[in-house]
């Protein structure tokens, strides 16, 4: 093709140009490289969803409130300390270890219940811990037992419907007489708001200010009478000393009376003042009474809900006892039912025991988070000497898969190179050729991580053994160019050699990049694609080889081929043989001058 | 000198195929028929939790758990409201009488079976208190009055499951206890208007090991019939495609009879791994015929070309081929067993293929050249 042919002889004749846009590349995608993130692989992902059992599992997960994520702690004997006291996980010293974990994990954001040993403990035992390892068996032994055998269902229920029944009259017995108090206070209330307003009125009338000025007029009569008399009755007048004494009768008697007014208007106002607070002290009784009036409507509020609820608990009751009834007029009692929680808590040979953590549903980001957290209350809470305990789950798992991913791809890569390396130059019998087939995957893996870097693509845990397939993969492409450079070096010089490398490797080389790049499309063909991104990256790697392969390998080629130790002794040789000539040219201009 | 020594090698073999190519080419065959036995044998890895590293302390812990608490297989029979399949005297609400029979009558067969060590259901909670009524309401107000029921219910009442503790061994016993339950879920009476379905993490496993076998083939089909069709297209000659494509068939056959035979399993994480090798194959067959047609541009016979183009390739594909299950090999050395057994696949299959390219094609060359010359000459005999 005369676009590969330019291109070789290009490459051929500026080996520099094309070796130095590589390397500009190249520091381009070590940027890239630095931005690949890491994650786990989700395998719920692993089946397509449109499958009747997946479709189904994820109903039960959604409809009937299981997430399907937890987390269990592992509290168990550490049957390597031999001075230990504790032999049996039914200890209190452990109980309170699993106590505080499982109060600690309670408080933690993603977590929605927790359960342990420490919680059935304490709804055995009114909401306290057992305080010693005798309480802790025992509770632990007492296994629930309902057996219908033992209780006679329907007349209990009876009863207790009875019962019911007899609360409920009360209760609207004591409605009836709190309906007739509120009507009474209500009444009351209002009566004592009346005599309020009279008094009031009263004491408004008993304080207004009298006006005794008549009085005061009449005893100024009674004065001007008196002296009318004396200017006008002689004093030796028989009558003259019994009018002067009527008027004197008359005017002591207006003075006392104007006294007595005065004394009672006083009595008056202060009647009134007194009439004012009792007024004020009835309004204030008049909102007692009111404030009593609402309380009581409130407690026959009360009491018709109750009375409402016991209605209906005595419906159910009749229900039941209805159909026990129903299915046996010979009654027959089920089966024996026991309730004992603790098996699933607690081993079998008492040396271990599990806190169970269920979880919300939470982003990995949280997960995260929430593994931090439980890590940290693990490491800071004191662990009783004589136990070892540690928590495990798919979240807990995922992160060390997680964690696991870069440690791997060193180690793979390492090996790989490492045994690359040395088969490369056994067969080329040259390490220095080895090595510049070696920069095919060197630089095909940088290419291949800072392309994944910015096209935001993560890597899983499933491709951390893809970079040390890539190097298997693509050293091929290296061994190709340098093998046939070789051999056309020996019967060409070092631009023809290489333009011939080209031309006729090219083609093959692409044949077959595109033949690995077609097996790892294939791979995602499946209804499994939890490895579509390993062959993606697969391919991404081998594609960049390929092109590290046509780009970069031969201008070093070409570079290493110029610039090899024989080409330098042969310049120094020619600097020395020109300095020589030089010199004795100069030797002889001398010799000549002389 | 080691390298005229691995020239010589490669000569030899040469020789040899060029002498005994009828012979060498029907050991071929039957050597790929009894490897290719080993296929049926395939073991699938269908629980993810057997890809967890064994030394990791949470594995280990998890493993504990299971031991000291009884790690059991749950299935979850799921008996639904299907609309699709309602009729005018089908039940509206899942607490219909006859849905509850259905559930025990489910639950009481179920128990009868070895494997299965428990089985939770509402119909056996009704059980427990004498029976389930007659009526929906007596029903719903005993659902109502036992909080452990509603446990069986969903939120608006139109599915209920039953939940079956079993210990059922590997994945062929998985598979017939499935089978099982399907016969004993078709056994029952039932109303009309209900769909039933089985599911959980064995079930679940079943259908894992359907599909990787499903995508192992799909895969390899998809990758081969591309390959092919580009081997065409580039060659531009159906022989040679042919030619090139026949170690990659030799190669796979003996790759997957030997994982067969030695017990290394397919998993989710290696099911495209068929694909991958004939993909990073191809290059072998290709670089042999375009070597050996190269020589016969020459003027060289079948023979010579064949004793030149051989030792020429043979140490450049052996090389590539080396260094390619080298990558491979370095996975062996990861803590993860799903990686693990990545690189023993792939490891395996790139040797399956050199050792095809180099000990099989030549074979097929010569005879494909040999009975083209045989007609040409029968051709010329009828002129």
């Amino acid at each position: 093709m005369k676009i590969v042919n330019n291109y070789s002889r290009f490459l051929a004749h500026h080996p520099w140009t094309i070796l130095l846009v590589g390397l500009l590349l190249t520091g381009l995608f070590i940027y890239g490289a630095t931005l690949v993130q890491m994650e786990s692989i989700d395998y719920s992902k692993a089946i397509p969803s449109n499958y009747k059992e997946i479709k189904a599992f994820n109903f039960i997960k959604d409809e009937f409130g299981t997430t399907g994520s937890a987390l269990t702690f592992v509290i168990r004997l550490d049957e390597e300390n031999g001075e230990s006291e504790i032999n049996d996980i039914r200890d209190v010293k452990v109980l309170n270890y699993i106590n505080l974990i499982s109060e600690k994990s309670k408080k933690i954001s993603g977590i929605s219940s927790v359960s342990s040993l420490s919680t059935l403990l304490k709804s055995d035992n009114a909401g306290i811990l057992p305080k010693s390892n005798e309480k802790i068996v025992e509770l632990i032994n007492n296994a629930k037992v309902i057996n219908p055998q033992t209780i006679d269902v329907v007349n209990s229920l009876n009863q207790t419907s009875g019962g019911i029944n007899q609360i409920n009259t009360s209760l609207n017995q004591t409605t009836g007489g709190l309906t007739q108090i509120s009507q009474g206070v209500d009444a009351s209330s209002k009566g004592v708001a009346q005599i309020s307003v009279v008094l009031e009125k009263i004491s408004s009338a008993l304080g207004q200010e009298q006006d005794f000025s008549s009085i005061n007029q009449l005893v100024l009569l009674t004065t001007q009478l008196d002296s009318l008399i004396d200017a006008s009755v002689n004093p030796l007048d028989p009558n003259y000393t019994n009018m002067k004494r009527s008027v004197a009768i008359i005017k002591a008697g207006l003075e006392q009376t104007y006294m007595g007014l005065e004394e009672s208007s006083a009595g008056l106002k202060t009647t009134s003042n007194i009439l004012d607070q009792s007024s004020t002290a009835l309004d204030k009784i008049s909102t007692g009474l009111n404030q009593a009036n609402d309380g009581t409507k409130q407690i026959i509020q009360y009491n018709e809900k109750m009375s409402l609820g016991l209605m209906n608990i005595n419906q159910g009751l009749n229900g039941i006892s209805q159909y026990i009834s129903f299915t046996s007029a010979e009654y027959t009692p089920g089966k024996k039912t026991i309730i004992n929680q603790y098996p699933g808590y607690l081993s079998t040979d008492y040396s271990t025991t599990i806190i169970r953590l269920n979880l919300d549903s939470m982003s990995k980001t949280e997960e995260i988070e929430l593994v931090n957290e439980l890590d940290q209350i693990l490491n800071e809470t004191v662990v009783p000497n004589g136990i070892t305990s540690g928590y495990t789950g798919s979240i807990k798992l995922s992160e060390e898969m997680q964690n696991s991913i870069g440690p791997t791809m060193t180690s793979t890569s390492i090996i790989s190179i490492a045994l690359i390396l040395i088969i490369v130059s056994i067969l080329f019998f040259s390490l220095r050729k080895g090595i510049i087939s070696l920069f095919a995957i060197i630089f095909g893996t940088i290419w291949t991580f800072g392309i994944m870097g910015l096209t935001g693509s993560p890597i899983n845990s499933i491709m951390s053994g893809a970079l040390s397939m890539i190097m298997g993969i693509g050293i091929d492409f290296g061994i190709q160019i340098v093998n046939r450079f070789n051999q056309e070096k020996l019967k060409n010089n070092t631009e023809e050699a290489m333009i011939n490398t080209i031309k006729n490797t090219w083609s093959q080389m692409l044949i077959t990049t595109l033949a690995a790049l077609i097996g790892f499309r294939a791979m995602s063909m499946g209804e499994i694609t939890i490895i579509a991104d390993l062959g993606n990256m697969m391919g991404l790697g081998v594609l960049s080889c390929y092109l590290i392969a046509m780009t970069i390998i031969p201008a070093i080629l070409v570079l290493n081929d110029k610039i090899t130790l024989e080409n330098i002794r042969k310049i120094v040789h020619q600097d020395k043989s020109d300095n020589t000539t030089n010199v004795k040219q100069k030797n002889k201009k001398v010799k000549l001058k002389k | 000198m080691l390298g005229n020594e691995i020239m010589n090698f490669f000569e030899m073999i040469a020789d040899a195929q060029i002498k005994n190519a009828y012979i060498l080419g029907l050991i071929a065959i039957l050597l790929t028929i009894v490897i290719g036995l080993g296929i049926q044998h395939i073991y699938l890895q269908t629980d993810t939790s057997a890809d967890n590293p064994k030394d990791w302390d949470v594995v280990k812990l998890e493993d504990y758990v299971s031991e000291k608490f009884g790690g059991t297989d749950t299935i979850i029979i799921l008996i639904e409201l299907d609309k699709d399949l309602f009729y005018s005297n089908s039940p509206t609400d899942i607490r219909d009488k006859d849905v509850l029979n259905t559930v025990y009558d489910l639950s009481k067969e179920l128990e009868k079976e070895d494997k299965i060590s428990s089985v939770q259901s509402a119909g056996m909670l009704f059980e427990t208190i004498g029976g389930i009524p007659e009526n929906n309401d007596s029903i719903i107000s005993i659902i109502n009055a036992f909080p452990e029921a509603k446990a069986f219910f969903n939120k608006n009442n139109s599915a209920t499951a039953i939940f079956v503790s079993a210990q059922l061994g590997n994945e062929a016993d998985k598979i017939n206890f499935s089978k099982r339950l399907t016969e004993i879920i078709n056994s029952i009476k039932k109303p009309s208007g209900l769909k039933i379905t089985s599911s959980g993490t064995p079930e679940i496993q079943i259908l894992l090991g359907d599909l990787i076998r499903h995508d192992l083939v799909v895969t390899s089909g998809i990758a081969a019939g591309i390959i092919f069709l580009l081997v065409i297209l580039f060659k531009r000659n159906l022989k040679d495609a042919i030619l090139i494509f026949t170690p990659l068939i030799f190669g796979l056959v003996w790759m997957l009879g030997i994982m067969g035979w030695l017990g290394i399993p397919l998993s989710i994480a290696t099911v495209g791994v068929s694909a991958m090798i004939l993909g990073l194959g191809t290059e072998y067959g290709i670089f042999l015929v375009e070597r050996y047609e190269e020589e016969k541009k020459k003027g060289f016979k079948v023979d010579k070309a064949l004793r030149q183009s051989l030792p020429a390739i043979g140490i450049g594909i052996t090389g590539s081929g080396l260094t390619t299950t080298a990558g491979f090999v370095a996975l062996l050395f990861t803590t993860l067993p799903m990686i693990q057994n990545l690189g023993k696949i792939l490891s395996l299959g790139i040797l399956c293929i050199l050792i095809a390219t180099i000990l099989v094609t030549p074979i097929f060359i010569v005879i494909d050249e040999r009975i083209t010359e045989f007609l040409k000459e029968k051709a010329r005999g009828m002129q």
